[in-house]
């Protein structure tokens, strides 16, 4: 005897209109929110819609967005990562430590800090899936030890790059193609490629299927740990360039560098409508989220909104997108 | 209810209350004097939907009795036993305790009116000591306190229940620490606690040692004596022999028998048990035995846990039907031998050599695939795709390098859809918004994808409706026609004997029985399940 008779031997198919609903807000809604918005900037304030600004508002977006493109992979693999913070200090303090004060070659110094950050995603993957720590706090206990690091390695003092030092990193974090920043350019070609691995390679199925349905997939023949611990270690790769980025652009790294930018890059992605239970996302919608998130932090400061509120701002922005997830979530789980 | 001082009286509400002292020191049966069963159903009806599981089903127990609950899988008796203990409304018909017609709404109301539960998974808090867990929602407080817990006082009135089952334990130990079988007398220990003057036990033995099983019938017998009337679910009729002393039979949905004797009827027990072949599908065509290949997946000598040793051997070309009782042991072997379980010992054997299959992904490698019973928790990968539901792990057939072909998995999904008429507007509609039965389908058809030779199939026409069964069956012989191997576990015996060449009895994790599928009878079968019977 099983519970089988107590569930209906079909389940009705949801109606048309709510599938409709459903895949409309979830596909178009950060982008008419972004455009709504955008269009209350233009009202208030005359420096909002010039070709500066726009530019400048894809350059702030960009560190977010680099390293959002892991986060979403993560998330749609049914794991999440907090660690990309203090990753992204760790990797930028890295270069620019080797340059500066170890005298090494930009190439090297930016090889060593992405190969830090790929290893420390590497260890996040394998605290969660190998040890099995709940990936939350596993991957909070990895960012305290790489933040302490970094911390005790300099004392808390931030360094700098003097002169003409630097010159490759630099240019990663302020140098221009044409009319776009490099940081703009790399983020483009770095969310079409995320795209395309995300949809067209079995690297890519495999990580919407092991967020789905972990036990499923197994079953279906997908390694499951293996798989996630390989989606961690591009996240931290991935965290890894977005702090060489910033440090580029600051031409300095310190310790303290990017606290609590795991939060606005969660808030980029879960705005893009990936879902925090996994299985479900999307990367290109991603960047939508974080170009939302830069344009509001922009046009509040144009409209000299005091910046605590911008924090303010951000966490209602981040509750109200997770509640969106978990009323879409419901229907199906 | 009040649970007063070191002597708690256990009240049970609408009948003689029974206080824990008779329960315990009363030596004489206590059988009822005036011929009113303790509890008794009257002709209750209960259906889901369009399954009707119970359709006119009576049963009454008496005080100091043991009945014996019996029959085969979804014959109805977890929803019997789901409505006796306030877990479900019936439709029609009612409930009767001590004579008194009862509405239960919910368990809480059925324990207070002296329905104790012992169930299969425990009900019991590891973490928790088991005093704790004996007193847990009526914690004793000190006098006059809401919060401070008399601990003194629980484990003073803890000693007598355990007591009474027979239980010889400090009772400040954690129940992490006990063995199932202490777990599964601290359960009904706690049943007790409610003044349990009917007791339901479902499937209380299945994880059992022999011995712990005794001690369990010895408490069991205990409490009869004392008065407490008891049901006793199991699909071991040697334990309801040598346990009931009345047994009932239940068989689609409906009361098929009574038997007074058990120990002495269980042949007949068996043949009131074994569903009717009126809804027997055409009998396959009988195929030539010797005709079937060579062997493409063996199970030498394999155990997991507590099941096994467990041999068999699948042939290219043939379906081997797998029966048995639920808790046979059927899934942990079947997933043993695809990678899915770990065995503790034995051999897997595909294609003439042993392997080790550390887990699915192995599997496919040789060619060994699994699908799995619980198709929401472990089949579906839900908010994907059908395509990507049925091309998940095809990368021969659908990807070059990692990079998916996509023309190719758009192909395979079509057609899947078309081979096994899967109702949808088009491939990329999600997979949930599929009936469960096109569902099942889309899962199947990702065995097909690949080049799979070997499937094994754990009850692949669950919960889905005819139509679908036999279109799910016809393909199954296809394929094996193809020459693929085919493991099918299936409860429902008309299925088959539609299907399979052969098929294999498990029970206690092994195999017990074989048969060729034209000598095979419904009768042979579940006998052979519930360890009557002989082994061909």
């Amino acid at each position: 005897m099983t519970n089988e008779a107590a569930a209906p031997a079909e389940a009705p198919a949801p109606s048309v209109g709510s599938r409709i609903g459903g895949d409309f807000w979830a596909r178009y809604g950060v982008l008419l929110a972004l455009l709504v918005m955008a269009a209350v900037f233009v009202l208030l304030s005359d420096r909002f819609l010039t070709q500066d600004n726009l530019v400048n508002i894809l350059r702030q977006s960009a560190v977010t967005a680099i390293a959002a493109v892991g986060a979403t992979m993560v998330l749609i693999a049914g794991g999440i990562d907090i660690s990309q913070g203090a990753v992204m200090a760790f990797a930028g303090l890295a270069a620019v430590i080797i340059i500066q004060q170890m005298g090494g070659p930009d190439v090297l110094a930016i090889a060593v800090a992405l190969a830090f950050a790929a290893l420390f995603g590497l260890a996040n993957g394998v605290l969660a899936e190998t040890i099995r720590i709940p990936a939350f706090i596993a991957t909070l206990g990895t960012a305290l030890v790489i933040r302490g690091v970094a911390f005790v390695y300099t004392e808390g003092r931030s360094v700098g790059l003097a002169g003409e030092s630097g010159e490759l990193l630099k240019w990663l974090g302020r140098g221009f193609i044409g009319p776009l920043p490099v940081p703009v350019v790399l983020m483009i070609v770095l969310y079409l490629v995320a795209a395309w691995v995300m949809a067209r390679t079995t690297w890519g199925l495999h990580t919407y299927a092991v967020g789905s349905a972990e036990r499923a997939a197994r079953i279906a023949g997908v390694r499951v740990s293996r798989h996630r611990i390989e989606v961690y270690a591009v996240a931290g790769l991935l965290s890894g360039l977005a702090g060489v980025v910033l440090a580029g652009r600051l031409a300095s790294a310190a310790p303290a560098l990017a606290t609590g930018a795991e939060f606005d890059i969660l808030t980029a992605v879960v705005l893009g409508g990936t879902s925090i239970y996994g299985g479900r996302g999307n990367v290109l919608r991603t960047l939508l989220g974080a170009v939302f998130l830069a344009t509001m932090t922009n046009g509040l400061i144009l409209l000299n909104v005091p910046s605590f509120y911008q924090t303010i701002t951000v966490g209602v922005v981040l509750l109200v997108a997770l509640s969106l997830d978990r009323l879409r979530s419901r229907g199906t789980r | 209810m009040t649970l007063a001082g070191n002597g708690p009286v256990l009240t049970g509400s609408g009948l003689d209350p029974l206080p824990v002292a008779a329960v315990l020191a009363t030596p004489s049966p206590v059988v009822t004097p005036d011929g009113v069963p303790a509890l008794a159903a009257l002709d209750v009806h209960r259906s889901f939907g369009a399954v009707r599981a119970l359709r006119g089903v009576s049963l009454s127990v008496a005080r100091g009795e043991i009945l014996g609950l019996v029959g085969a899988n979804g014959a109805g008796k977890s929803t019997l036993i789901r409505i006796l203990t306030g877990d479900l409304a019936p439709d029609a018909g009612e409930v009767r305790i001590a004579g008194e017609p009862v509405h239960l709404t919910s368990v809480r109301d059925a324990q207070a009116l002296g329905i104790g539960v012992v169930r299969q998974e425990l009900d019991l808090v590891p973490d928790l000591t088991v005093a704790e867990n004996l007193f847990l929602g009526e914690e004793h407080r000190f006098p006059g306190s809401t919060w401070r817990l008399d601990r003194a006082s629980m484990a003073r009135a803890a000693a007598p229940l355990l007591d009474a089952v027979g239980l010889r334990l400090d009772p400040a130990r954690r129940v992490s620490a006990l063995s199932i079988g202490d777990r599964q007398l601290v359960a009904a220990a706690r049943a007790l606690r409610d003044a349990a003057s009917v007791m339901l036990l479902d499937e209380p033995t299945s994880s059992l040692t022999p011995w712990e099983t005794e001690r369990l019938f010895t408490t069991l017998r205990g409490l009869a004596t004392r008065g407490v009337a008891i049901i006793y679910i199991s699909h071991r009729l040697d334990e309801i022999g040598a346990l009931c002393d009345r047994v009932t039979v239940i068989r689609d949905g409906m009361h098929v028998g009574d038997f007074g004797a058990p120990a002495a009827e269980l042949d007949a027990i068996v043949a009131a048990m074994t569903p009717g072949i009126g809804d027997r599908d055409a009998p396959a065509e009988p195929r030539d035995l010797r005709q079937r290949g060579e062997p493409v997946l063996e199970a030498r000598g394999l155990r997991v846990g507590r099941h096994g040793p467990a041999d068999l051997v699948l042939h290219r070309g043939e379906i081997l039907g797998v029966f048995g009782l639920v808790g046979a042991g059927r899934s942990t072997i079947a997933r043993a031998l695809t990678g899915s379980l770990r065995p503790d010992a034995g051999e897997v054997v595909v294609r003439g050599e042993a392997v080790r299959l550390r887990s699915p992904w192995d599997g496919y490698r040789e060619g060994v695939a699994y699908l799995a019973e619980d198709r929401k928790a472990e089949s579906i990968l839900p908010g994907l795709s059908i395509r990507i539901n049925v091309g998940v792990r095809a990368p021969g057939d659908t990807a070059r390098g990692g990079v998916l072909d996509m023309a190719r998995l758009r192909a395979l999904a079509r057609r899947t859809i078309d081979r096994l008429a899967i109702k949808t507007p088009t491939d990329t509609a999600l997979i949930e918004q599929l009936s469960g039965g096109n569902q099942q389908k889309v899962v199947v058809g990702r065995l097909l994808a690949e080049r799979l030779d070997v499937l094994v199939l754990d009850e692949p026409t669950h919960g889905i409706d005819v139509k679908a069964k036999r279109e799910l069956l016809d393909l199954l012989r296809d394929l094996a026609a193809e020459g693929k191997g085919i493991l099918l576990i299936s409860s429902e015996l008309a299925e088959l004997v539609a299907v399979a060449d052969r098929i294999v009895v498990f029970r206690n994790g092994r195999v017990v029985a074989e048969f060729d599928t034209a000598d095979a009878t419904e009768t042979s079968l579940v006998g052979a399940a519930a360890g009557r019977g002989h082994a061909a």
